[in-house]
């Protein structure tokens, strides 16, 4: 462990930038001073060994593909080995784009201040050791604005063609008061990724933000999304992943204003070998917000799930609404869910709710199938695709609601060959 | 088609022997139905003979068309031709009925080494046989059973049965929560299904479905056995005088 650290601190760029950016790296370079990387004794890391995310060497193929059902005709930011290549044309439905090096050059830039800060004010609740070093060592990344009362959007596509490759992305999102950003992100980074996002979703904005976590054989990433919410806005997180080695997804939100809403996400196809963790906070901090975190993953033969989802209630957060729920479905008998429910309520007026259940399929529902005709792999992957399923309500778009569908298939089909093989 | 021999079973779990010996034979072309009172084993016939888990065959064979059917997977049995009517049709939320009977007849025909059918001729088939057991386009768009009357369920059974065209139909206390009307329907679904090359097994509590699908061959199930075999009048005879007056004589 001690020696992954210093290989990384090794690897760490001088900070040259001058300016805002420099001065968010030195913030973030204190706090990952004090903090350090995480230890597997950590409260939130007991289930997922934060050693893994130092490995060098990963990865079995180059992430180029772009998933089935993708729309084409939409602004794209591409990738290719950590660094950006291409951005979209401006356009009244485009956000304003820039890269970090170029947003880093202007004094005046949106993002001086803020860059960092909602990372700095996720350290708050629990400490986050790849955040920080995120923060500080990060050289790429967009930084997105959206034009008050737009409708706009935005897709982040992430190439990589080599191996043993890491990639430290960190991109800054603000979402003007009144306006609406679909972001739909796919992809893979490096064999070795960690990625932050900081959202910004102000008064009466909309941020719905789509994770395709694919076509990502063999590789590990630990993906972070920093957000607070404004009055009346909405934050909307939906995750898929499949096809990993190992993911650690992290998202914080922070509903600061009165009526907001945040809804995070996320449906598992766990194949045999992969480990995917998701840990949630949804930090309650005005009166009338609603929140809900609806998590469900397959899990195939030694394959793990965890989810660590905790709703935290502060006393001004009067008519709360928190909802939590969290189940697996395991295809065969050694798959493993880890959960761990968590609410912290300082406020009396409040309604909550959490659950979490595991267990294998129906037994009276897969001998119906089956006494029908369908083979037993085909019969369970009915029934996975009906149980990851009732998460696509999560999601408001009928178009992305149906490619999500679609790629469930397709990977619960994966699952099939694997199985039989 | 269908010989059962000797058959004996015990519950997988508990040493609970349910099957006591049965013996049955089912020619081609005939309709066969097994009465018997509640708790007498009849479901647990189907099951076997369907393939469910959670039973140990002791003794005895099953032999379908030739082939050892216990050996079998219970979609095999399905492709052989195999078809069972639950007595508790299972709902399955989040499978749409429609999605399920068209996976079900391609792995079926897929297993036979037969070619899909087309989405749109399978709809068209589809459509005409729900129109035919009175069957609603919404319960076809609906998810498998997934609240549905339970004189729906036991239709959108005979509607699977009419669509797969299995050459063996058992039928579990299909007529158990029918109305008259649902009856007919249901008796008419599987009157349409006889022919010279398929057998149909009935199973019920009460004679009156027997009223609209005639039997060739009454069988009695007690205690796990089939204590007497008859004609039609043996249905007759069990709804004057009930079982009771059987099972003395047996005893
Ligand atoms: N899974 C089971 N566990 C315990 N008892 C069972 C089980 N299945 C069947 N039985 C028992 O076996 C007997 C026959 O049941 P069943 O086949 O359902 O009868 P029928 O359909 O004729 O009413 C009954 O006594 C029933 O309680
Ligand atoms: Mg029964």
């Amino acid at each position: 462990m001690e020696t992954s650290v210093a290989m990384i601190l090794d690897d760490a760029k001088d900070i040259k930038a001058n300016g805002w950016l420099s001065s968010a790296r030195k913030k973030a370079a204190a706090r990952f001073h004090d903090s350090g990387l995480p230890k597997q004794r950590d409260e939130y890391w007991k289930h997922t060994d934060p050693g893994q995310f130092q490995i060098g060497s990963v990865g079995d193929g180059p992430a180029t593909e772009i998933p089935a059902g993708v729309p084409d005709m939409c602004p794209r930011a591409t990738f290719r080995n950590g660094r950006v290549v291409e951005l979209p044309q401006p356009g009244p439905n485009v956000p304003e784009l820039a890269t970090l090096g170029d947003a880093a050059a202007d004094e005046s830039h949106w993002g001086a201040g803020l860059y960092g800060s909602l990372e700095a004010r996720a350290q708050k609740t629990v400490v986050r050791g790849f955040a920080a070093l995120n923060t500080r060592d990060a050289e790429h990344g967009i930084l997105a604005t959206t034009a008050p009362n737009t409708k706009q959007s935005l897709q982040i596509h992430y190439c990589s063609e080599s191996n043993g490759s890491k990639g430290i992305l960190h991109h800054l999102i603000r979402v003007a008061p009144g306006s609406d950003l679909c972001l739909l992100e796919f992809g893979s980074v490096a064999g070795q990724a960690n990625v932050v996002f900081e959202v910004d979703v102000m008064d009466g904005a909309r941020f719905s933000h789509i994770r395709l976590q694919n076509k990502r054989k063999g590789r590990r990433s630990i993906e972070q999304v920093f957000a607070r919410v404004g009055c009346g806005s909405s934050f909307n997180l939906f995750t898929l992943s499949a096809d990993h080695k190992v993911v650690r997804n992290d998202c914080v939100v922070e509903l600061l204003g009165e009526g907001g809403e945040a809804h995070v996400s996320g449906a598992v196809v766990g194949a045999s070998g992969s480990h995917h963790d998701d840990t949630v906070l949804v930090v309650h901090d005005a009166a009338n917000c609603r929140s809900r975190q609806v998590f469900k993953k397959v899990l195939s033969d030694g394959s793990v799930g965890v989810f660590q989802g905790k709703i935290l209630v502060r006393n001004k957060a009067q008519k709360t609404d928190g909802y939590q729920i969290s189940k697996a479905m395991l295809v065969g008998e050694t798959g493993q869910f880890l959960a761990k429910p968590e609410l912290e309520i300082y406020a009396d007026d409040v309604v909550c709710s959490h659950g979490s259940t595991s267990g294998n399929a129906d037994a009276d529902s897969l001998f119906y199938l089956r006494a029908r005709g369908i083979p037993e792999r085909e019969s369970l992957n009915l029934l996975a695709l009906a149980f990851l399923a009732e998460t696509l309500e999560e999601i408001s778009d009928k178009s992305e609601m149906e490619m999500i569908r679609q790629l469930m298939i397709e990977h619960l089909a994966e699952q099939g060959n694997v199985g039989r093989d | 088609m269908l010989i059962i021999s000797e058959l004996n079973v015990k519950l997988e779990e508990e040493d609970k022997v349910i099957l006591d010996g049965v013996n049955l034979s089912i020619a081609k072309g005939s309709v066969h139905a097994i009465m018997g009172p509640n708790g007498s084993g009849k479901s647990t016939l189907s099951y076997v003979l369907a393939g469910r888990n959670g039973y140990e065959v002791l003794k005895g064979s099953v032999e379908f068309d030739g082939r050892n059917l216990l050996e079998l997977e219970p979609e095999e049995r399905a492709a052989s031709g195999l078809f069972l009517a639950f007595q508790y049709p299972v709902e399955i939320p989040g499978v749409g009925n429609m999605t399920f009977l068209r996976t079900a007849y391609n792995a079926q025909r897929k297993a036979r080494g037969e070619e899909e059918i087309s989405a749109s001729d399978f709809l068209r088939n589809v459509r005409s046989k729900a129109k035919e057991l009175n069957i609603d386009d919404g319960l076809l768009k609906r998810p498998v059973n997934f609240g549905f009357s339970g004189g729906e369920k036991k239709r959108n059974e005979i509607l699977h049965m009419s669509v797969l065209e299995p050459s063996l139909c058992i039928l579990d206390e299909t007529d158990s929560g029918l109305d008259v009307d649902a009856m007919r329907q249901v008796a008419k679904g599987v009157n349409s299904l006889r022919g010279p090359d398929r057998a149909i097994l009935v199973i019920t509590h009460y004679q009156r479905l027997l009223n609209y699908i005639d039997p060739d061959v009454v069988h009695i199930m007690v205690g796990g056995k089939i204590i007497r075999t008859g004609g039609p009048e043996l249905a007759r005879e069990v709804e004057e005088n009930g079982y009771a007056d059987l099972i003395r004589e047996v005893a």
